[in-house]
């Protein structure tokens, strides 16, 4: 079941409905039922690979909590994380290692006879385990006590508005609210609404619409001039973001109109003025992630300075195989490793240059160039990211570089899907979008529409919902799903 | 007890006001959604089954049927040879279950029709596709029974079940589906003076072109002789019957005209009278059973005089191939029936 199908349209007014008449002690049995019936819609028989992975989390969880001998300890730690990077390896990287070893050895004229699986990726199998390995991590750490309540537990993994493509929570943060008695909060449901009404907006009116472009172009890139795949690309930055944080705004959105608060995962990453700041402002519950359980174990910024570009390589290069089996996420982990090493190796390099060419650096103009060349720089990553293979990825480069710009004036943009209404209509949209979220970064819009008076506020609801109607892109049986769920 | 306390608690928690502000933004809401459904137009092809609705004198003879009722019989020439008022409600590729329920629409918003003509094409068509289904339902009045009877019975037939929910969505609310055409630009011909032409003409549709200007045609006259027979679609066949029962309920007298297409083998899949031919065929006891006549035009290409001229293209006549059709149809009833308006 995805957000933006019908089906969650019908869904979440039931569960809300039926999780406000309940008495409080039934509500965490309700919630878990409900968040297994909202991931069976995918498919029934992987319903049971997140049982078996909180089964043995939770038990993991009450052996750790349940001995001081840490030797011990340590076999209960490996148990969990073997049982959840195992599922996690063989239902996601399984294949791909396989055809890697296989692709491999043919360098070298020996064919490797290794089975492959044809089944399909489990949904969201990468955030609820991870959600899993925090848990136990965070046990072994002493930092939270074990979980006894076991529907709490199943609950903290599978909590439907998180499932499948995150806020990744921590443990220490989503389980005590599940202890607590939430009454129904008017306030928190207006703005619960509200945020599902602009991811929604997100998503349907400037994502999917863009989608139309990015897949014409990107799906046979040979066939494109170099400028348009820079309009692709530069469309698709937006796309991934709108769809993305589209989807964390509905989470959060359903979460709080149920009275649970959720972490925020993006805070206009693309404003940021330097790739290390990008990364703290986008998926930020992902980079939260593996900085405390990857970087810090591998001793973070300790050590020499040679030590520390090695940890964030390693980190950057695993958060890319994170988001996908294939070597062009690696390959896109590795660019924004480069990325933050280079800046951190040449820091004292540029602020010797800022001090000669006298540039001040609160200055309008510093900052936006600082944003430019960020946001040029994550372009180019999205490039290996989106592309659908390392063929693909060298011939947009090349076509890239060998641009030219007549295309804009002889309509071949209004050639890939998307016509000149269509293209004029969703750039304003992400005008708004823009100056909304920009606003939002230093007063709460939520905050703002609810405290007007009710026919304003009543105004901007239904602006919204006509926008989205008008203006979206749905109607087909199959909704669009969000493309981080793949992951 | 206990458990019932608890309900009145936590509903009290959530404070009346919340229900009656929640009850008063849904019906603005479905408001919203309502002028939406008109703003949107869809498919002009569905402005056929909104002559449903329009004011018109009583209606004496009904022509129901796809896009060769609409090409093919010329409501004003029948009118003056048989001195009744006629009326075309046809809607492209229409089948046998979509006439079924227009006819039902039509007998609750008009008079009885004395006669319902079928054009037999109906019979041929493969029921129901969600695009035919469109283009009669979606000039329906938003919740007519008819249209939810009819949504339901396509909704029970179809695979994947997980749709059905989709489905009633965009038959009740068809800008689900036709709203990106305000972006896209779809809505090429314009829709009012489509609109108008169909109120002037009483629904009938004449085609000035002629697209089989350069194309080398031998008419086949032998194979209209053909008296093979052939199988009917099981839902065809349901909704056959339940047509024929509405007709008897409602005292109309029900005629099957095959109006003339083109044989070519180079269309075959499209333009086959020869499968039509043999539908009729196979029908004939039943038709005789109850009382329904049956003229089929393609097995009289030399009666009618009909030339590669009067075709549009191999499955539809032109304006002229219209006045003919009208004209020999309007003969035969007179032959056959004893008309009195």
């Amino acid at each position: 079941m995805i957000f933006n199908s019908l089906e969650f349209l019908l869904f979440f007014p039931i569960i809300f409905i039926i999780y406000y008449s309940i008495p409080f002690k039934a509500r965490n049995l309700f919630l878990l039922v409900s968040s297994y019936y909202f991931y069976s819609c995918w498919d029934v028989s992987y319903v049971g690979l997140m049982l078996i992975s909180t089964v043995i989390t939770y038990f993991s969880g009450i052996l750790i909590g349940g001995t001081l001998n840490v030797n011990k300890k340590k076999i209960y730690l490996v148990i969990s994380l073997v049982a959840n990077i195992g599922i996690l390896f063989y239902f996601k990287y399984y294949n791909f290692l396989s055809y890697s070893f296989q692709y491999i050895f043919s360098w070298i004229d020996i064919e490797l006879a290794i089975p492959n699986h044809d089944f399909i990726l489990p949904v969201g199998i990468s955030f609820y385990t991870f959600q899993a390995l925090s848990y136990s991590i965070d046990m072994y750490n002493n930092k939270i006590p074990p979980e006894n309540n076991f529907i709490r537990y199943a609950l903290f993994v599978s909590f439907f508005p998180q499932l499948v493509a995150g806020p990744i929570e921590k443990s220490k943060d989503l389980l005590p609210q599940f202890k607590k008695k939430i009454a129904f909060s008017y306030d928190m449901f207006k703005s619960g609404m509200l945020l599902i009404l602009w991811g929604l907006f997100k998503k349907l009116v400037i994502a999917d619409r863009l989608a139309i472009f990015v897949d014409d172009v990107y799906d046979n890139p040979s066939e494109g001039n170099g400028l348009i795949l820079i309009v692709a690309t530069l469309f698709y930055s937006i796309q991934i973001y709108c769809d993305f944080s589209g989807y964390t705004d509905i989470a959060i959105g359903v979460a709080r109109a149920l009275g649970f608060k959720l972490s925020k995962n993006f805070d206009t990453p693309y404003f940021s003025k330097n790739i290390p700041e990008f990364w703290r402002r986008w998926h930020i519950t992902l980079g939260a992630w593996f900085k405390e359980y990857v970087y810090f174990p591998l001793g973070g910024n300790r050590g020499s300075r040679l030590n520390m570009y090695k940890n964030l390589f390693i980190v950057f290069a695993v958060s890319g195989l994170w988001h996908g089996a294939s070597w062009n996420f690696v390959l896109w982990g590795i660019w924004h490793g480069m990325y933050v090493v280079l800046y951190l190796g040449t820091k004292k390099w540029r602020d010797r240059l800022v001090v000669f060419l006298r540039i001040d650096r609160n200055s309008y103009g510093h900052k936006i160039t600082q944003i430019a060349v960020t946001y040029f720089l994550v372009c180019i990553g999205w490039v290996f990211f989106r592309a659908k293979t390392f063929v693909d990825t060298k011939i947009i480069f090349e076509k890239i570089i060998d641009t030219t710009i007549w295309p804009l004036f002889s309509g071949e943009l209004f050639k890939h899907g998307l016509n000149d209404y269509e293209v004029f209509n969703t750039i304003l949209m992400i005008l708004i979008m823009i100056g909304l979220e920009h606003i939002n970064r230093t007063k709460s819009v939520v905050s703002i529409i609810n405290k007007q008076a009710i026919i304003y506020r009543w105004s901007v609801y239904f602006a919204v919902i006509i926008t989205i109607l008008l203006f979206g892109v749905y109607g087909d049986y199959d909704a669009s799903r969000f493309i981080y769920f793949q992951f | 007890m206990m458990l019932a306390g608890l309900y009145i608690f936590n509903f009290r928690q959530m404070k009346k006001i919340f229900f009656i502000k929640a009850i008063i933004f849904s019906v603005l809401l479905l408001g919203v959604l309502l002028i939406l459904n008109t703003a949107i137009k869809g498919e002009i092809d569905s402005y056929h089954s909104k002559l449903i609705y329009t004011e018109k004198d009583d209606v004496d003879l009904l022509f129901l049927g796809s896009s060769r009722a609409y090409h093919s019989f010329d409501p004003y020439l029948i009118d003056d040879k048989l001195k009744l008022n006629s009326y075309v409600i046809g809607t492209p590729a229409q089948a046998m279950g979509e006439t079924y329920y227009v006819l039902k629409e039509f007998i609750k918003n008009n008079t009885t029709p004395k006669y319902v003509v079928l054009e037999a094409f109906s019979l041929r068509t493969i029921i129901s596709k969600d695009v035919t289904l469109h283009r009669v339902l979606d000039g329906m009045h938003p919740f007519s029974l008819t249209k939810i009877e009819a949504i339901k019975f396509y909704a029970d037939s179809i695979v994947p079940k997980r749709n059905k929910l989709k489905l009633y969505m965009r038959y009740l609310f068809p800008f689900y589906i036709y709203h990106n055409k305000l972006l896209q630009k779809k809505i090429k011909k314009e829709p009012d003076v489509y609109w108008n032409s169909l109120l002037s003409h009483k629904g009938h549709t004449p085609s000035k072109q002629q697209k089989l200007k350069n194309k080398n045609i031998v008419f086949d006259y032998s194979i209209a002789q053909e008296e093979e027979k052939t199988y009917l679609y099981k839902k065809t066949w349901g909704f056959l019957k339940r047509f024929i029962q509405l007709c008897n309920d409602n005292n109309i007298q029900l005629i099957v005209v095959a109006t003339p297409y083109i044989n070519s083998k180079v269309e075959e899949k499209f333009s086959n009278p020869r499968d039509l031919s043999k539908t009729l065929n196979s029908l004939e006891y039943y038709f005789k059973k109850n009382n329904v006549k049956v003229l089929d035009l393609n097995k009289n290409y030399k009666e009618l005089s009909i030339k590669k001229e009067d075709f549009l293209d191999f499955v539809h006549v032109n304006w002229q191939g219209a006045e003919k059709v009208s004209r020999i149809f309007s003969e035969w009833v007179i032959d056959n029936y004893d008309i009195k308006k």
